[in-house]
C-alpha cells in the first residue's frame, strides 16, 4: 500500500509537482544519513553525500520502475554514492580477509552480541563497526537499523540472497575479532 | 539474527547530531533549482531539434527542387480590370470579416480563462 502511494507520488512529480519530493526528503533523509554516516564518518560529508544521492534519485527518478520499494532504490544509490567517495578520498578499510573466521564458533559470536547491558563491550563494539569495509558496514545497518529484510538488503547490496546470508555471519565474526583484539 | 541485542543497541543509538536543521529546506531549494533547470534543458534541445529538422527539411526542398525536378515557377499574372477589382475587393471584405471572427473568438476565450481561473468552483 505504502509503495503504491510512493509509485502515485512518484508520477505526480514527473508530471510537474515537484514540491512532493519533500515527502521523501522529510521521510527518508534522517536513515540514508545513518548509513551514509556509517561509511563516511565525517558530518559535513556524510551531510554532501545525502544531498548529492536525493539529487540523484531525483535526477534519475524516471528511471525507477518500481520493480523494488523506493527506499531499497534509495538506499543503493546512497550506497553507490558512499562507496564512490570512499574511493575518491582513499579511506582504507582493515582487511580481516587473513583471520580464519570458520573457527570461531556461532555460540562465542551469539553469547557476545546479545550482551546489551555491557558498557564497555557497546563501546568497543561501536568502534568495531567502524573498523570493517563498507559493504559489512552497510549491511549490519541495512539489517539492524532499518530491520531490512535479507531479501532487500540483497537488492540494495545487488547480491544474492544466500551471499547476504553468508556475508552477515562473516561480518558478525568480523565483529567478534575486532572486539577481542 | 535479529536477537543480537547488542548489535541492534549500538547500531540503534543516535551517534551523532544528525542533519542539521535546515538541511530539508536547502535541498529541496536545490531540487527546485534542478528542475528548472530540466525544464531550461529540455526546452533548448525541443528548439534545436525542431531547428535542426526544418533546416533539413528546407535543405531537403532545395536539394529536390535544384536536382532532381526540373520545372520553372510560373506566379500568376494580376489583371487589374474593373470586374477583378470588385473581386479583389469581396476577398478583402471576406478576410477582413474572417479576421475580426478570429480576433473575437481568441478575446471571449481569453477572457473566460481568466475568469475560470479565478473562480476554479
Amino acid at each position: 500500500m505504502e509503495n503504491t502511494d510512493e509509485i502515485i507520488y512518484i508520477k505526480r512529480i514527473l508530471e510537474g509537482e515537484v514540491v512532493l519530493f519533500s515527502y521523501f526528503v522529510e521521510r527518508y533523509s534522517r536513515p540514508i544519513h545513518t548509513l551514509i554516516i556509517r561509511i563516511i564518518p565525517t558530518k559535513e560529508d556524510a551531510e554532501e553525500l545525502t544531498q548529492d544521492t536525493f539529487l540523484k534519485a531525483y535526477r534519475k527518478l524516471d528511471t525507477f520502475k518500481g520493480d523494488c520499494t523506493f527506499s531499497t532504490w534509495l538506499y543503493r544509490i546512497a550506497y553507490n554514492t558512499a562507496v564512490s567517495a570512499t574511493r575518491k578520498k582513499k579511506i582504507v578499510f582493515r582487511g580481516l580477509e587473513d583471520y580464519n573466521l570458520e573457527a570461531i564458533s556461532d555460540e562465542a559470536v551469539d553469547l557476545l552480541l546479545d550482551k546489551e547491558d555491557d558498557e564497555n563491550l557497546l563501546q568497543r563494539l561501536d568502534s568495531a563497526i567502524d573498523k570493517l569495509n563498507v559493504e559489512d558496514k552497510t549491511l549490519i545497518t541495512l539489517y539492524y537499523l532499518e530491520e531490512k529484510p535479507i531479501s532487500e538488503v540483497a537488492a540494495v547490496l545487488e547480491l544474492t540472497p544466500d551471499n547476504v546470508k553468508v556475508k552477515l555471519f562473516r561480518a558478525r565474526k568480523k565483529l567478534f575479532v575486532l572486539i577481542n583484539s | 539474527m535479529i536477537q543480537d541485542r547488542a548489535l541492534t543497541k549500538v547500531i540503534k543509538s543516535e551517534r551523532t547530531a544528525g542533519l542539521s536543521p535546515d538541511f530539508n529546506s536547502r535541498l529541496m531549494n536545490r531540487v527546485c533549482l534542478e528542475s528548472q533547470k530540466q525544464t531550461k534543458r529540455s526546452s533548448v534541445l525541443g528548439l534545436c531539434a525542431i531547428s535542426g529538422a526544418s533546416l533539413s527539411l528546407i535543405s531537403l526542398a532545395i536539394y529536390l527542387l535544384k536536382d532532381y525536378l526540373t520545372f520553372s515557377f510560373h506566379l500568376p499574372v494580376f489583371l487589374l480590370s474593373r470586374e477583378s477589382l470588385a473581386l479583389y475587393g469581396f476577398s478583402f471584405y471576406i478576410a477582413f470579416l474572417i479576421f475580426i471572427l478570429v480576433t473575437l473568438d481568441n478575446y471571449f476565450r481569453h477572457k473566460r480563462m481568466i475568469k475560470k481561473q479565478d473562480n476554479p468552483a
